[in-house]
């Protein structure tokens, strides 16, 4: 049984005339404790295919045809009470921008509990003591001082695994990330993907990481997806796509990314060899 | 499937505003009956063929009166609004685009000017300078700057810190070239609603000041002026009052649909 | 090897409420005449602050800056607000040449040759910023920049808003321009890879002082500063 199975989706733009095809007939699954990255540039359709996961979509954008079973269950006959049931309690997400995406005016504390609150029966010790442990994992300093703090009071980073602790604090089967580390220091950075990836080992919680950054991707995906235009140009192991990859397309992401081996510069080059 | 909705406030305003226009137009080179000839035998008379919006208390034409008195309301309401307008967007930008000292010390004007309800503190200029057409546009135009001047200087302020302007000085334009010719054109549109906005108040205020007596003076017409003559007789003949009154309302309605229409397309 | 400016023992601050926070310490560099000189830091470093006081946008509270050539132009990361959105890109290519009071078809011509310098088409120059890509965009700023006849260039994270094939082709614009004209630039990124990829001599910056500043190849193979090695160590590949 596939955790995630996304069959032939296609999605559209209805704001211009005509839609505009923004995924199309992008099939893939997930199993469980899995880390599937989608790597794609701006337009890709890397983050609507995400949203749509969640049936999250803006209004102007819908999904014209294809399937999206979770569980071997078709979200599209979910109702939004049971899609809510799903949403925080078996899939979760983290953006971004962790600023926008915390409310500014709740402390941290009562944040990571809210999931908790709606999808458990725990009392609010139990609660409590659960976000505290949680906070602890994620590597929060001082949990029991930071519960109460507001988002403006962390870091960049630290509101990042608020966010991340807040995702997680369900044990849901599946997090999706869009572009968590995209906003962060490259410090900071490296801590959020060492944290992602320890949780993924330690609670088997499958991973679908969107992002524009090959490094990232490379660094912790077991599968990846290249997307391009709403098309899925290549799929594969992680080793595979990046050692030998076989579109051009690939080939063409993977030579612009900035490495550290070869120089533009001819006069550098030179004084190399 | 959703479809990108019509802009119906920008048509609808245009159209309404143009109506009156030409309304107005017609007015100053042509009215049916001289506005101000009475007619004592037409004392109160119906609308009818001979005068569609019926005729008042002296017996004057109301069509033609509420063509002149349009174009009256209309002069003031745009006079005021060029004038304090144009002082105001000046403040503005120069406030909002150098800041510093001046800035405190007008901004500071402008507080206090803005803590008196507006038809208040013209009163006052009128009371001072006394009533007629000239003087309401001077005390009108006064209590219409700190608005502009504000929207303006808040513009000038956001636009200041682009990037493309750090640029332009760094090619050495000259700051009232950056002004005016870099950072105006992006200030325009909202400066083109303030100026609706204001336009449609001035509108009212003017018709206010008419009817409490002390804005155009008679025997000019205004449209406050007919509405306030024509309210002691209004269970006699309220076409007297009922014709200037729907032309205030269109007046002032069109463009502010008109400014609305804008925003939303600057928005876009 | 000359140098095109030199900054000498600068500090500045920033008023935050009542307390004075100090953004730049003691900062000394200098620009050679033809070369890429890489500033990187993480955010809040300080390095934006040092363009800024570079240009005269920020006073210094003490040290100097000595410009050797004319005042350097500054290409900066958002080509949305770095282009002025009312005007059509030959406008904007236009407005420093008008300044040296360049008569009209005089003008055109010269923009048109950085045009195609830049790799714009006659077509393209005559769109608004909206109507071209973020790519495209970052072109224009960069014939803006040089169309005066600046040879020395601040770039501002020039590349960091485009996704990567796009910032690619803006990294191998620069360095060929940098090339054909000798250009002195001085690149400021977060991205250590692509500092790697452009420059000849790198500046590390943390909490407004100068960490470490060596020989390309020099400091990504034997960095000295702890800061420096964490970075290295923190940028994926």
């Amino acid at each position: 049984m596939h955790l995630l199975e996304v069959k032939n989706l296609n999605i559209e733009f209805y704001d211009t005339e005509p839609a505009t095809k923004v995924v199309k007939n992008v099939s893939f699954s997930m199993e469980e404790g899995e880390v599937l990255g989608i790597v794609g540039e701006s337009g890709s359709g890397k983050t609507q295919t995400a949203l749509s996961i969640l049936r999250l979509l803006k209004d102007h954008a819908g999904i014209s045809s294809g399937e999206i079973c979770f569980k071997e269950k078709n979200i599209a006959d979910c109702t939004e009470e049971e899609m809510n049931q799903i949403r925080g309690r078996e899939i979760s997400m983290i953006f971004q921008e962790p600023m926008t995406s915390l409310n500014p005016v709740l402390t941290v504390g009562s944040q990571i509990e809210e999931a908790l609150k709606l999808h458990t029966k725990d009392d609010r010790k139990t609660r409590k003591e659960k976000v505290i442990a949680m906070m602890r994992e994620v590597e929060l300093p001082n949990p029991e001082e930071l519960y109460g703090k507001y988002p403006h009071q962390l870091s960049g980073g630290m509101r990042q695994r608020v966010m991340i602790a807040a995702a997680l604090v369900t044990e849901p089967k599946l997090l999706i990330a869009d572009e968590p580390t995209t906003a962060l220091d490259v410090t900071i950075q490296a801590q959020i993907l060492k944290l992602l990836k320890k949780m993924n080992e330690k609670h088997r919680t499958a991973i679908l990481f969107i992002s524009h950054d090959l490094g990232v991707i490379r660094y912790l995906c077991d599968r990846v997806i290249v997307m391009n235009e709403g098309e899925t140009v290549e799929t594969g192991a992680i080793t595979d796509v990046f050692e030998h990859p076989q579109e051009d397309y690939t080939k063409k992401l993977l030579e612009a990314i900035p490495n550290r081996r070869t120089s533009l510069r001819r006069r550098r080059d030179g004084k190399k060899e | 499937m959703k479809k990108r909705q019509k802009n119906y406030s920008l048509i609808l305003g245009a159209s309404i505003a143009i109506f009156m226009l030409l309304l107005l137009l017609i007015g100053t080179f042509y009215t049916p009956y001289d506005p101000d000839a009475m007619d004592a035998g037409a004392k109160f008379a119906a609308p009818s063929l001979a005068h569609i919006f019926g005729c008042d208390h002296f017996g004057r034409d109301v069509f033609s009166r509420v063509l002149k008195g349009t174009g009256n309301t209309f002069f003031v309401a745009s006079l005021t609004i060029l004038l304090g307008g144009g002082i105001g967007i000046l403040t503005g930008a120069f406030t909002g685009y150098f800041g510093g000292w001046i800035d405190e010390i007008l901004m500071r004007i402008n507080d206090v000017v803005v803590s008196f309800p507006n038809i208040l503190l013209a009163l006052v200029f009128i009371s001072i300078l006394g009533p007629g057409k000239n003087n309401v546009i001077f005390a009108l135009a006064i209590v219409f700057i700190p608005s502009f001047a504000r929207i303006t200087r808040s513009e000038f302020l956001r636009q200041r810190e682009m990037d493309y302007v750090k640029s332009a000085r760094l090619m050495g334009v000259p700051h009232l070239r950056i002004m005016f010719v870099h950072i105006f054109p992006n200030v325009l549109p909202s400066i083109f609603s303030m100026a609706a906005i204001g336009f449609n108040n001035a509108v009212l205020a003017e018709a206010g000041m008419s009817y409490l007596g002390i804005g155009v003076q008679p025997p000019d017409a205004s449209l406050g002026r007919m509405l306030s003559e024509a309210q002691t007789y209004l269970m006699k003949a309220p076409w007297a009052a009922v014709f200037p009154g729907i032309a205030v309302i269109l007046l002032a309605l069109g463009f502010s649909l008109l400014s609305d229409g804008l925003l939303k397309k600057g928005g876009k | 090897m000359k140098n095109v400016l030199e900054v000498k023992n600068v500090s500045a601050s920033y008023k935050d409420g009542k307390q004075r926070q100090e953004v730049l310490k003691d900062i000394s560099l200098e620009v050679r005449e033809n070369e890429i000189l890489g500033l990187v830091g993480e955010s809040g470093c300080g390095k934006s602050t040092l363009s800024k006081v570079i240009l005269g946008f920020v006073k210094p509270d003490c040290g100097e800056i000595i410009h050797h050539t004319k005042m350097p132009q500054m290409i900066f990361q958002d080509p949305f607000s770095s282009l002025n959105p009312k005007k059509k890109v030959s406008w904007i290519l236009e407005e420093p040449l008008r300044m040296q009071k360049m008569p009209r078809e005089q003008r055109r011509e010269k923009v048109l040759e950085m045009a195609e310098k830049v790799g714009l088409s006659r077509e393209q120059i005559d769109r608004y910023p909206r109507e071209l890509s973020g790519g495209q965009r970052q072109r224009v700023s960069i014939a803006a920049s040089l169309i005066q006849g600046s040879r020395f260039i601040i770039a501002d994270e020039p590349v960091s808003a485009l996704d990567v094939t796009i910032q690619r082709q803006i990294m191998e614009l620069m360095v060929k321009l940098q090339e054909e004209m000798q250009l002195s630039i001085l690149f400021i990124s977060h991205d250590l890879n692509v500092i790697y990829q452009m420059c000849d001599r790198v500046l590390v910056m943390k909490n407004g002082k100068i960490e470490e500043q060596a020989e390309t190849e020099e400091l990504f193979e034997h960095p000295k500063s702890e800061y420096t090695k964490e970075l290295l160590r923190a940028a994926l590949q």
